[in-house]
């Protein structure tokens, strides 16, 4: 037979207070749409309906040595230090000011340092166009930004 | 209301589940959440969140990023070998706090993180009884007399029943609310963005989510019986709406919930390279943890017979 272990008063009115608080967090995060207060922030992961008939913007990276061919850069820790996601929600600023590719195309040299540094690193886009919900037609490309080495 | 939010639950629960999301802490910041290192080389994309603003946490430098890391590894290796674990827990779930502020910290911010972040912050709060030791007196941890548990805690039981408590309940129940709260409050923003879940479940956001990242397959169906992800992301509604549900379940019902949740994630997973990993290892403070220790002591109970027996 076992003997329940009972919290004191004190220690239960804490621990339910607490829980409490946080749902409390977590459901204005929901109605203020705001990624501030994670981690009980806006679950907005996939949260956008995409049109059937709309569009699917892909962010992409691309790479160009002097005189060579520009060529495809991923995203991520591993290549250019940083998530596309994150790219993607920092877009206006990226426009406004191209040298935010700079540290992107500082770590990619970092870790290709037997070929030459990136002369210039674009930020770009390929662009599905959907019917009914399926691809439709050829992909578009589309140049945002490019940074360029000084 | 107390038997929902307090339950009296096994100590032992804790133990393993500490073991499982320590283990998982020290994978993570390796892994999934190891950008904080590479966000080292991008001070310019830093937008603190509100807590690295109230904490005043400056951009994360490589230094300190290897240094938070070193501290959560060696924390998670105490935590799980048992060196004061309440301690060793504590120092945990300050440093994963901060290391999880940086990895969301610069432009994006998932969610998948919510559960796991909950559980490193209550585990600490549960004084356990040692796991295989004289069978746990309930009241005797941290050689306190019954009555006086570091967590709160008053009564006792006996040497040799389970111990159990209300504060080992709350933690386990605190880490199921926020893993049902991860999929239940998603359901909001999707009215919010959309205008109705109904419009969200008709779009074709998979379609979107297939083609930005879609495994082969993926890229497949798209091709070939787009179709198919309108019933997938009424499923996928369903499965939110009604996660609250599994608070709720007990036996078989609740194992059954738990396959058809973790069948979600498989598919999100294969398709679209998806595995919401840190929210999937907290699923386990729904599951009867404490019967490892039944399996571990009765092999350690085998051992003996065999050792004897030669």
């Amino acid at each position: 037979m076992t003997v329940p272990r009972a919290l004191t008063p004190l220690g239960a009115a804490w621990r339910v207070l607490a829980l409490l608080a946080c749902l409390a967090v977590l459901v204005t995060g929901q109605f203020l749409r705001s990624n501030d207060l994670f981690p009980f922030g806006v679950l907005d992961q996939f949260s956008s309906g995409t049109d059937p008939d709309g569009e699917v913007v892909n962010t992409c990276l691309q790479g160009q040595r002097e005189g060579g061919a520009p060529f495809d850069i991923d995203f991520g820790p591993r290549s250019v230090g940083i998530a596309r996601a994150d790219v993607e929600n920092t877009l206006p600023a990226i426009e406004a000011d191209p040298d935010l590719l700079a540290p992107l195309a500082a770590e990619y040299d970092r870790r290709h340092l037997d070929e030459e540094p990136l002369s210039v690193l674009v930020l770009c886009q390929r662009i599905t166009t959907l019917r009914d919900g399926s691809a439709h037609g050829e992909v578009e490309f589309v140049e945002v930004t490019r940074w360029t080495a000084t | 209301m107390r038997s929902i939010l307090l339950p009296t639950l096994p100590t032992a629960r804790i133990h393993v589940l500490r073991v499982i999301v320590y283990a998982f802490v020290i994978l993570d910041i390796l892994t999934l959440s190891g950008d904080v290192v590479a966000h080292a080389g991008n001070a310019e994309y830093y937008t603190p969140l509100l807590l690295a603003r109230i904490l005043h946490l400056p951009a994360m430098t490589s230094l300190v990023a290897q240094l938070l890391r070193a501290l959560i590894i060696v924390a998670c290796v105490a935590a799980v070998a048992g060196v004061t674990p309440r301690i060793t827990g504590a120092v945990v779930a300050i440093g994963y706090w901060v290391w999880m502020l940086y990895s969301q910290g610069y432009g994006y911010v998932a969610h998948d993180h919510m559960a796991l972040m909950v559980a490193v912050a209550v585990l600490p709060t549960v004084a356990t009884p040692p796991l295989f030791g004289d069978g746990g007196s309930v009241g005797s941890a941290a050689g306190r007399p019954a009555g006086s548990a570091a967590d709160g805690s008053v009564g006792g039981g006996t040497v040799g029943e389970e111990p159990r408590s209300e504060a080992a309940g709350w933690a386990l129940r605190c880490i199921q609310i926020a893993v049902v709260a991860t999929y239940f409050f998603s359901i909001v923003p999707k009215i919010l963005y959309t205008g109705s879940l109904a419009a969200w479940a008709n779009s074709a956001i998979l379609t979107w989510a297939s083609l930005r990242r879609g495994s082969v397959l993926a890229h497949w169906l798209v091709e070939n019986v787009p179709w198919i992800f309108v019933p997938a992301q009424w499923g996928g509604v369903a499965l939110e709406a009604l996660s609250p549900v599994v608070l709720f379940l007990r036996g078989r019902a609740l194992y059954v919930a738990i396959a058809v949740y973790m069948s979600f994630h498989l598919a999100t997973l294969v398709l679209l390279g998806i595995h919401f990993l840190p929210t999937v290892i907290c699923w386990a403070a729904f599951l009867p943890l404490e019967r490892w220790r039944e399996l571990g002591g009765s092999r350690k109970h085998r051992r003996q017979q065999i050792r004897f027996a030669g």
